[in-house]
C-alpha cells in the first residue's frame, strides 16, 4: 500500500482512525475512494502506521484510514442582530427594529461545553441561531469552523446540530423509528453508520420501548429524549441545544450529561441554553446574557479536553 | 475538493431515490392516522355528491358537472388545504427551520413535502370526484391529447401552488427559497 504523507492538523482538526475493509486498488487514491464510499466524513489523507500496516499485510485488503474531523471553534466578534417587528396603530402598520444581540463578543473552543442562561427575551436563542447561520448579523462577525456559518453549504450543515424545545424534528404521527429513517435520508448517512449510532443513542437514552410509538403519544420528557437522539444522530461537531433539556426527566439527566461529556471529550463543541441550573452541570463555562449583552462569563469546570 | 466547503452536489440518481423515499415517508405521515384519512375521504365524497347533485339540478346538460370534476381534480393536485397546512404548521412548529439546517437542498425538501401533500390530497379527493361523476353523469369527455394536456396542466398547477404558498410563507421558508436559488444558479453558472 502506498505511503501518504502526514501533515499535522491545526487545532480545529483532529484525525480519527477507522478500520475498513478495502476492496479497491491498493493505492492512495484507491484507499481514499473506498473510504469515501463508506463514510460521509471527508477523507483527506490516508495514514498507515506500523501496526495497521502489518495488520493489513496479515489479513490482506484491510487497512486503517484517517478521516479529518473538523472541530468546531466558534468566534463571535462584536455581533449585533436585529429583528423587524410590527404592530397596528390606528389601522396603520408600524414597523420597528428590535435589537436581539447587542455587541456580543464570545469565543468557544473546540470540545468546550458552554451553558447559556439569562431571562426570557434576553437574546439566548438569537445567539444560537446566529451560530447556525439562520440569523445574519447586521454588524460584527460570526465564525464557525473558521468561516461564517453558511446555510448554502451542505457540509457545514452536516457538522451542526440544532435542537429547540419549541421546534420539532419528529414526525408526530408516525412511529419514532420513521423519524430516525427520515433523518438518515436527510443527512444521507451510510446505513451501517446510521444503524450503529441509532442503536447507541436508543440504548443510552432508553428509547427502546418508544421506537414503535408515535411521538404524539409521548410525554414531554420522552419527547425531549427523542429530540436529543435525533439531533445527535448524524455525529455533529457543533451541538446547539435551545432549552431542549428543560423537559427532560430528572432521572435521565445524568445519563444525557454523561453523553454530552463523552461527545465533548471526543471533540464536539456544545452550546446549551437552559433555565435549570442542574442541566448546566456538565458545562465548562456558563455565559449569562441579558438585554442582548454578555453580562457574565464564568468558568465552572476545567479546560475542555477536546481541544 | 473533497471535504468541508465543497460545492453542493448535483441531484444524482441516489439523491433522487433518497428524495422519493423522503416524500414517501412524509406522505405516509399525512395519511396517518389511517382512520382520519378514510373519514376525510368519505366526508369529501359525501360533500362532492351533494355538490354534484345540486349542480345537476341547475344544469341538466351535465356540462357544469364535467367542468367541476376537472376543476376539483386540479384543486386536489394543487395539494389543496394540505399544502397550506404544511406551511402554516411548519412555521408554527418551526420544522421549516429544521429543514433549513439539514444538508438536503431546501427547495428539494419543500418540493418533497409538497409532493407528499399533493399525493395525499389527490388520494383523499379523487375517489369522491369519481363516484360523484359516475353517479350523476359528470364524467368529462376529453380526447387522448386533451387528457395528456390536462395531466401536464396538473403538474403546473402543483408547481404554481407550491410557489404561491412559498411566496406568501414566513421568512424562514423564503430563506430556503433564496438558498436554493443560489445553489441552482451556482450549479448553472459553474464551469
Amino acid at each position: 500500500m502506498a505511503e501518504v504523507g502526514w501533515k499535522a492538523g491545526s487545532e480545529e482538526r483532529a484525525f480519527v482512525c477507522r478500520r475498513v475493509h478495502l476492496q479497491g486498488e491498493a493505492s492512495a487514491s484507491g484507499v481514499r475512494r473506498e473510504a469515501n464510499a463508506v463514510t460521509d466524513i471527508p477523507v483527506d489523507l490516508v495514514m498507515l502506521d506500523g501496526a495497521s500496516s502489518s495488520l493489513a499485510e496479515r489479513i490482506g485488503l484491510e487497512g486503517w484510514f484517517c478521516m479529518r474531523k473538523v472541530h468546531a471553534r466558534v468566534e463571535i466578534d462584536r455581533v449585533c442582530i436585529e429583528y423587524e417587528s410590527w404592530r397596528y396603530e390606528r389601522m396603520r402598520k408600524v414597523t420597528q427594529r428590535i435589537r436581539a444581540l447587542d455587541d456580543i463578543t464570545l469565543s468557544i473552543s473546540p470540545g468546550e461545553v458552554v451553558g447559556v442562561r439569562g431571562p426570557n427575551g434576553s437574546g439566548k436563542s438569537s445567539l444560537l441561531r446566529a451560530m447556525c447561520g439562520v440569523h445574519t448579523p447586521v454588524s460584527g462577525a460570526v465564525l464557525v469552523f473558521g468561516k461564517p456559518p453558511d446555510l448554502f453549504d451542505p457540509e457545514f450543515k452536516r457538522r451542526i446540530a440544532y435542537s429547540s424545545s419549541r421546534r420539532t424534528s419528529l414526525l408526530p404521527d408516525l412511529p419514532l423509528i420513521d423519524s430516525f429513517i427520515l433523518r438518515r435520508e436527510l443527512f444521507a448517512m451510510p446505513g451501517a453508520d446510521w444503524e450503529g449510532r441509532m442503536h447507541s443513542l436508543v440504548d443510552r437514552l432508553s428509547l427502546d420501548a418508544l421506537m414503535d410509538r408515535p411521538p404524539r403519544e409521548f410525554s414531554q420528557g420522552q419527547r425531549a429524549r427523542a429530540e436529543l437522539a435525533i439531533a445527535l444522530l448524524h455525529g455533529p461537531s457543533l451541538i446547539l441545544l435551545d432549552e431542549t433539556t428543560e423537559t427532560l426527566d430528572l432521572e435521565y439527566m445524568p445519563r444525557f450529561l454523561a453523553l454530552l461529556d463523552e461527545l465533548s471529550t471526543d471533540g464536539a463543541t456544545v452550546c446549551m441554553i437552559s433555565h435549570r441550573p442542574d442541566d448546566l452541570e456538565c458545562a465548562h463555562r456558563i455565559v449569562t446574557i441579558d438585554g442582548g449583552r454578555v453580562v457574565g462569563d464564568e468558568r465552572v469546570r476545567g479546560e475542555a479536553t477536546g481541544t | 475538493m473533497n471535504g468541508f466547503g465543497a460545492r453542493p452536489q448535483g441531484l444524482d440518481k441516489a439523491a433522487g431515490i433518497r428524495l422519493l423515499h423522503i416524500a414517501a415517508i412524509l406522505a405516509k405521515e399525512r395519511a396517518t392516522p389511517v382512520l382520519d384519512f378514510v373519514m376525510r375521504t368519505l366526508g369529501s365524497a359525501v360533500l362532492l355528491i351533494a355538490q354534484f347533485a345540486f349542480l345537476r339540478g341547475l344544469d341538466p346538460s351535465g356540462d357544469a358537472l364535467r367542468y367541476l370534476a376537472l376543476a376539483r381534480t386540479a384543486f386536489a393536485f394543487s395539494g389543496g388545504q394540505l399544502l397550506e397546512r404544511f406551511l402554516i404548521d411548519g412555521y408554527m412548529s418551526g420544522s421549516l427551520m429544521m429543514d433549513v439546517t439539514t444538508p438536503i437542498n431546501p427547495l428539494a425538501f419543500i418540493m418533497a413535502r409538497s409532493f407528499a401533500g399533493m399525493l395525499v390530497s389527490a388520494a383523499a379527493t379523487l375517489p369522491g370526484v369519481l363516484v360523484a361523476a359516475l353517479l350523476l353523469g359528470g364524467m368529462p369527455r376529453v380526447s387522448l391529447q386533451g387528457a395528456a394536456l390536462y395531466a401536464v396542466s396538473l403538474i403546473f398547477v402543483w408547481m404554481a401552488s407550491t410557489g404561491i404558498a412559498l411566496i406568501s410563507s414566513p421568512p424562514v421558508a423564503k430563506k430556503s427559497m433564496v438558498i436554493t436559488l443560489y445553489i441552482l444558479s451556482s450549479r448553472i453558472f459553474s464551469p
